[in-house]
């Protein structure tokens, strides 16, 4: 009886683990789009021109064309429609999506601050130039100081997500952990 | 006749850490399943007794987890709450399972074959302290599991084994109680025993059973010249899994490398070999 009551519960506890998680194929995940929008745009754009710069810095295994382009720019400026819960995250995901554009992030909808933490895009990761480098986002040329996923977009908005290599330096951006 | 176990323990040593020196360097998946399969046919060889069964959980959490927390790779699969689980993940969860596996492996071979008396005869003249204690400290848990057996026998024989669970705990603190302070005497009494032999004192000279043939000479040559070959010029270590797999291309160096991992085994059946034959004769 224990044992049946043990086996039960184990199983309940990986049924829930599924249930959970959410598996799309990939044609699926490329396919859904996410908010249509409520008339207003908003512009997003991907570049790793500061790589081009420390380009002996970069990881042997993406020294190529396919993962950093010889000009950097990765996603040219592209306007896509937004409504009021868009943020400088999702607006990157539907991007990436609609390009499919690799991206890998930690958190979302996962941890209580509803923030998130990019990982990588287009197989560039943090630390895959120098110990120091990673991406960042501006919004109309200024460099928020909370989360991407908590940033919320209005109409007009141009978001850039630039890869840094000297902590945000090399971009203009101020020094957050010194205030 | 296990034949391997016979050479002098500085050739064997050095062999068995070259050995997983390679496994553990290497980034290539195919020198990590060549080093599995040569260090389980080496431990069958051996008939050590050191029980495997955990070794496929081990490997199949390490290649199940990978993907999960990894999601870099061109080959996507699927995506899991939006981040993509690839093909490449995968790959190398697996990799790092078969090297964590071939270690052990190599490791419980390493138990059988390098006994306590050749750790000793190693570095006993060098760091006497050290090896001391270091062979002491390898003694310890079999000592304790055995030594634990033999109580639980005893105490069952005076507390019956169902009881209630005060008195089972109680009965098994007793026991634990009991081995501690037992390993303790015995290190100690060890030690002074060690001592009033004169151990470690430099003109002592002491007596080991190994002598270093033209046997062993060529085993040390084959493992120096083996190590280096396929650490600095084969080129084999080197392999990368993001974001794109390298290819691999077969050639002579992979043959090499196998030869180079399965010569104990051979060592071993060539002894067997030999003694099944000098047996027919009688």
């Amino acid at each position: 009886m224990k044992k049946h009551l043990t086996f039960l519960v184990s199983l309940l506890c990986i049924a829930l683990t599924f249930t959970s998680c959410s598996i799309q194929s990939v044609d699926d995940y490329y396919s859904s789009s996410g908010s249509s929008g409520n008339g207003s745009y908003a512009t997003v754009s991907i570049d790793c021109k500061t790589i081009l710069d420390n380009y002996d810095m970069l990881d042997e295994s993406i020294k190529n064309e396919k993962y950093v382009p010889n000009d950097g720019v990765i996603l040219e400026e592209t306007k896509y429609p937004i409504d009021e819960n868009d943020t400088a995250f999702s607006i990157l995901q539907k991007a990436t999506k609609d390009k499919r554009i690799h991206l890998e992030f930690q958190g979302a909808e996962q941890n209580a601050l509803g923030s998130v933490y990019v990982k990588g895009i287009n197989h560039i990761y943090e630390f895959s130039c120098g110990e120091l480098s990673g991406w960042y986002y501006s919004v109309n040329g200024e460099f928020g100081n909370t989360s991407s996923a908590n940033y919320k977009l209005s109409d007009g908005d141009v978001v850039r997500w630039q890869y840094t290599c000297n902590l945000g330096a090399d971009l203009g951006a101020p020094n957050f952990s010194e205030n | 006749m296990q034949r391997f176990s016979a050479f002098h323990p500085i050739s064997s040593f050095l062999y068995l850490i070259s050995a997983v020196c390679i496994t553990m360097f290497s980034r290539n998946i195919v020198i990590a399943a060549i080093s599995i399969v040569a260090a389980f046919v080496f431990y069958l060889s051996l008939k050590a007794t050191q029980s495997v069964w955990i070794y496929p959980l081990i490997f199949l959490l390490t290649a199940i987890t990978n993907p999960i927390f990894s999601h870099n790779g061109v080959t996507v699969l699927f995506f899991l709450n939006g981040n993509p689980i690839t093909l490449e993940a995968f790959v190398y969860g697996v990799y790092l399972g078969a090297v964590i596996i071939a270690v052990l492996l190599w490791f419980s071979c390493y138990n059988t074959v390098i006994t306590s008396d050749k750790f000793l005869c190693l570095f006993g003249a060098v760091m006497p302290k050290a090896a001391l204690t270091i062979s002491m400290a390898l003694r310890l848990v079999p000592q304790f599991i055995s030594g634990g057996r033999e109580m639980l026998e005893i105490q069952n024989s005076i507390i019956p084994i169902r009881c209630g669970i005060i008195k089972r705990v109680k009965k098994h603190i007793a026991i634990f109680s009991c081995l501690i302070t037992r390993s303790l005497e015995g290190a100690v009494e060890q030690l002074s025993s060690m001592k009033a032999r004169g151990y470690g004192l430099h003109k002592r000279v002491s007596y080991s059973r190994f002598r270093f043939t033209f046997a062993d000479f060529l085993l040390l040559i084959y493992t120096i010249t083996g190590f280096v070959y396929i650490v600095f010029f084969s080129g084999l270590l080197n392999y990368n899994y993001y974001p794109e797999m390298d290819k691999i291309n077969f050639d002579v160096s992979y043959i090499l490398c196998a030869v180079f991992l399965l010569m104990p085994t051979a060592i071993n059946l060539w002894g067997e070999i030999k003694w099944k034959y000098s047996i027919s004769k009688i």
